[in-house]
């Protein structure tokens, strides 16, 4: 039996268009939370302070798939310390940019310190948005994270903390390129 | 004779006039009978048979995927379209579902086109995996604690039986399946722990059902 081309061709649009032939699955939230991702602040810094981390995604499903597409966009930022008395209660303004993939991608964070300056804050959350970074994460399954935190009253002594990050997913799946 | 002759005389009685006339006259003569009995009819002639009145409510039973078991109330306003709606049981929750059903001969066997929506309330799926003894992986069971789902299902099928009273079917196509798993999993990726809070989704899968409808009403 010979099967035309046409057909298979008209079949196979017929049930692309009526999404058939894809799956896609989000959910609200996603958050990864890593300890220690900043192992050691020296004293002594002037104005701000930048550090690197990588969210180690490893774990997870293996998206690198070229039926895998998506939208992973940040949501927010958490970074917690038990080290310093007022915790992070000297922050005034925290900057994130995602590394790697084709280019950085700069997040817009709005952290609104407390009026305070002494006020004791074990842990901050800072809402942030910005751009699609599914791909930045697709081939490495990791996300490297440089986060800057400023203020005029830098902690004197050295301090680590934990970060953790929360995003909104959707997993769009072409069963036709898998 | 003579008579005859004044007829033929007259001057619309041409040949033709004349076979007009005849052919009434005949056609009179042959139809009194008919009327003389239609005045006085028979008992039996008093009242023809009706034709039976289509039923139009019936029950409706089915099995498939992925609506489970379904009970259905079926309304049926003209031999071709049937319309049903009722409760669902998945193996895991109570849903609604409701459809139509195209049916295009009035006939022992015939095709049928089927439209069907439904919605499932959130059930655990995890207890139902458990009977089978099988079980999910550890980090996923906390989302499957809760899931419900809604689709919508277009399906082919064939109906056999005495479309009065009594058809069953078998039908397939593919449905559209919107999950909703509304619980909490988390996992550890290396140093990190990685928290799912719920999961919404869609997809097409192949759909089939069998079952029955036996109209009452």
């Amino acid at each position: 039996m010979k099967i035309s081309p046409t057909l298979t061709l008209g079949l196979l649009g017929l049930l692309a268009a009526t999404g058939c032939l894809n799956a896609d699955f989000k959910t609200a939230q996603i958050c990864a939370t890593m300890p220690d991702q900043i192992p050691g602040v020296p004293a002594g810094l002037t104005d701000s302070v930048s550090f690197t981390t990588n969210l180690d995604l490893s774990g997870l499903p293996n998206l690198n798939h070229s039926g895998l597409s998506g939208t992973l966009l940040m949501q927010q930022l958490q970074l917690s310390t038990s080290d310093l008395p007022q915790g992070l209660g000297w922050v005034q303004a925290v900057d994130a940019t995602v590394l790697g993939g084709n280019e950085d991608l700069a997040l817009t964070c709005t952290y609104t310190a407390p009026a305070d300056p002494l006020a004791s804050l074990d842990s901050i959350v800072v809402p942030c948005s910005g751009p699609n970074i599914f791909q930045s994460i697709q081939t490495s399954n990791q996300l490297s994270l440089k986060i800057t935190l400023t203020s005029t009253s830098l902690p004197t002594s050295g301090w680590t903390a934990d970060v953790g990050a929360c995003f909104s997913a959707e997993i769009m799946v072409d069963y036709t390129k898998l | 004779m003579n008579l005859v002759r004044a007829i033929l005389r007259r001057p619309w009685a041409d040949p033709l006039s004349i076979r007009v006339a005849l052919c009434a006259v005949l056609v009179a003569v042959a139809g009194l009978p008919a009327a003389a009995a239609a005045e006085t009819p028979s008992p039996a002639e008093a009242a023809p048979a009706a034709p039976e009145r289509l039923k139009l409510l019936g029950v409706e039973l089915d099995v498939g995927f992925p609506d489970g078991a379904a009970l259905s109330v079926v309304y049926r306003p003209w031999y071709f379209l049937r319309l049903n709606a009722g409760p669902a049981y998945d193996l895991a929750a109570f849903g609604v579902q409701g459809g139509a059903t195209l049916i295009p001969f009035h006939f022992p066997i015939t095709p049928t086109l089927t439209g069907e929506a439904a919605y499932f309330a959130g059930g655990n799926v995890n207890k139902q995996l458990a009977r089978w003894n099988v079980s999910a992986p550890s980090a996923v069971q906390p989302l499957l604690n809760d899931v419900g789902y809604s689709y919508l299902s277009s399906q082919l099928g064939l109906e056999f039986g005495g479309p009065e009273v009594f058809v069953f079917y078998i039908r397939f196509g593919l449905a559209w399946i919107f999950p909703n798993a509304s619980g909490t999993a988390t996992t550890t990726s290396g140093t990190a722990t990685v928290t799912v809070n719920g999961i919404q989704g869609r997809f097409a899968a192949p759909t089939g059902n069998v079952g029955f409808v036996v109209y009452i009403w």
